[in-house]
């Protein structure tokens, strides 16, 4: 007796939800969304190693450059990212390569996983 | 001077004869200077022609050089013009770019970077919704999306924003398609980023039905996940609502409060007494003579901490800059005396703030204990630079 009746109300239930669904696209239905996000690099260590700025932010000679520039236009300060997984700004590591082909944080031997965009 | 208005009147007398400070004995003629831009810059029933505008804030930029605290002013107007933004709710384009160009002029590049940044990502989102509607349309998407969307994608670091800190909120099924479809899209243009949704800064429109006329309520994307509740019922508790939106209770309490102070859902509570066994009701007598409504309005908690961590961030940036100062100094100069270290370092800083001597002393303590600086031997008033 109890199990049918509890299989009752159940039924009852579902064809409340359904009556109650119908009725809801009338009572409150969203138009329009203007939606807000940040972005940031998917970075391990949000700071340079080599410049000890931000990787968010321009790296230092990068910042330089834009402060010399009539317009202010910064320019593009990218990411970089080893197969050690290990990043600095792309800047920074393309000076470094130049004297050291290996990653300054873990030594191993640098070679690039991906870069940002 | 002859075109000062009353209302400037007004501020450059409070600010520079009265002096104006609060309780605490904190100057507010920055954040005030900062207000009265805002003011000028934000859209309202009436704006000024260009002309007006551009001669109105070149005023502002005569009080802002009498500012001592350059720096209080830089992050009340780094906040505002963010919710500017973020809010489509600047005048026009051209005078913000210009204010922002008069600082620059005024402080140089760096005081300006982050305010030139947030500019910059407006019109970079511009640019990206459009090229995201003609993306969309090559593509096959088993789930679209139901609802008019667009977006701005802000750089972090550049935003006096931080992350929702509500971030086991339920999104609102309706908008799933959304945020999955713009993340595909996301990670197709670029690589190497992450994107994180400031739920409460993105608004929405909800058309409402269930009153005499035909409402269209904007709000943010909290309401919206608890006004759409009431969609399978007419009456929650409060700790059910909870529940459902997995919002903090707090957050959950001032939302309810919103929508009661708007006449929209009723309690048998008062409002301020609310508790987690409240029962909350749809009104559905609800009446208005505008058929749209704004109800997008910053949480008292929010901008409670927003006030706080530009307190903050001003503090921060004031030890940094003066550590900056003192390395610059000691470096060039290798030894000196206490006092002309004193004198030279307030120098330094007075185009930006005045240096309390507490907060110098501070720094060369700190600098000392990172060895930057030591105290000669013998001369206990005199520092040596290390290196």
């Amino acid at each position: 007796m109890a199990a049918s009746g509890a299989t009752n109300d159940e039924m009852m239930d579902i064809g409340g939800a359904e009556l109650d669904n119908n009725k809801n696209e009338k009572m409150f239905t969203l138009k329009k969304w203007n939606a807000v996000a940040m972005w940031s690099w998917d970075v391990e260590c949000d700071t340079c190693a080599i410049c000890r700025v931000q990787v968010m932010d321009a790296c230092l000679r990068c910042q330089g450059d834009g402060n010399r520039q009539a317009g202010g236009k910064q320019p593009e300060c990218v990411v970089v990212w080893g197969e050690c997984n290990h990043s600095f700004h792309h800047c920074c590591m393309s000076q470094w390569t130049q004297q050291n082909k290996r990653c300054p944080l873990c030594q191993k031997e640098w070679s690039i996983q991906r870069m940002g965009k | 001077m002859r075109r000062f208005g009353t209302e400037i009147s007004f501020i450059i007398y409070d600010i520079l004869w009265l002096g104006c400070r609060d309780l605490k004995g904190v100057h507010k003629s920055p954040e005030m200077l900062a207000r009265y831009c805002d003011l000028l810059l934000k859209k309202t029933g009436r704006n000024y022609e260009d002309q007006e505008l551009d001669e109105l804030l070149n005023q502002a930029m005569i009080i802002f050089k009498f500012i001592e605290d350059k720096d209080v002013f830089q992050k009340y107007y780094s906040r505002m013009l963010a919710n500017r933004l973020v809010g489509s709710m600047s005048a026009s384009d051209d005078a913000e770019s210009s204010m922002i160009t008069k600082l620059k002029v005024a402080c140089g590049y760096e005081y300006t970077t982050k305010l030139q940044r947030m500019y910059q990502d407006i019109g970079l989102s511009k640019d990206m919704n459009e090229d995201f509607k003609l993306w969309l349309g090559r593509q096959q998407i088993a789930e679209p999306m139901k609802v008019d969307f667009s977006i701005m994608v802000l750089s972090f670091g550049s935003w006096p924003f931080s992350q929702d800190s509500n971030d086991t909120f339920l999104l609102p099924q309706v908008l799933e398609p959304c945020v999955n479809i713009f993340t595909q899209y996301y990670q197709e243009m670029h690589t190497g980023r992450k994107l994180s949704w400031l739920y409460s800064k993105s608004k929405g429109e909800v058309l409402a039905n269930c009153f005499g006329s035909k409402y269209t309520f904007v709000m943010s994307t909290y309401s919206i996940g608890l006004l759409t509740q009431y969609n399978v019922k007419d009456s929650y508790k409060l700790y059910e609502l909870v529940e459902a939106t997995q919002l903090r209770e707090d957050v959950v309490t001032q939302i309810v409060q919103l929508f009661m102070k708007a006449n929209i859902l009723k309690s048998f509570d008062d409002e301020d007494k609310l508790s987690l066994q409240s029962e909350i009701y749809l009104f559905k007598g609800y009446k208005n003579k505008r058929y749209k409504v704004n109800l997008m309005q910053p949480l008292k908690t929010e901008v409670k901490l927003e006030d706080e961590k530009t307190q903050a961030s001003v503090e921060d940036g004031r030890l940094m800059e003066c550590q900056a100062a003192i390395v610059r100094i000691m470096k060039a100069r290798k030894i000196m005396e206490h006092q002309n270290l004193l004198s030279e370092v307030i120098m330094q800083l007075n185009h930006r703030f005045k240096p309390t001597i507490q907060l110098i002393k501070k720094c060369i303590d700190i600098l000392i204990e990172r060895e930057y600086l030591g105290r000669r031997e013998g001369e206990h008033n005199t520092y040596e630079y290390r290196t």
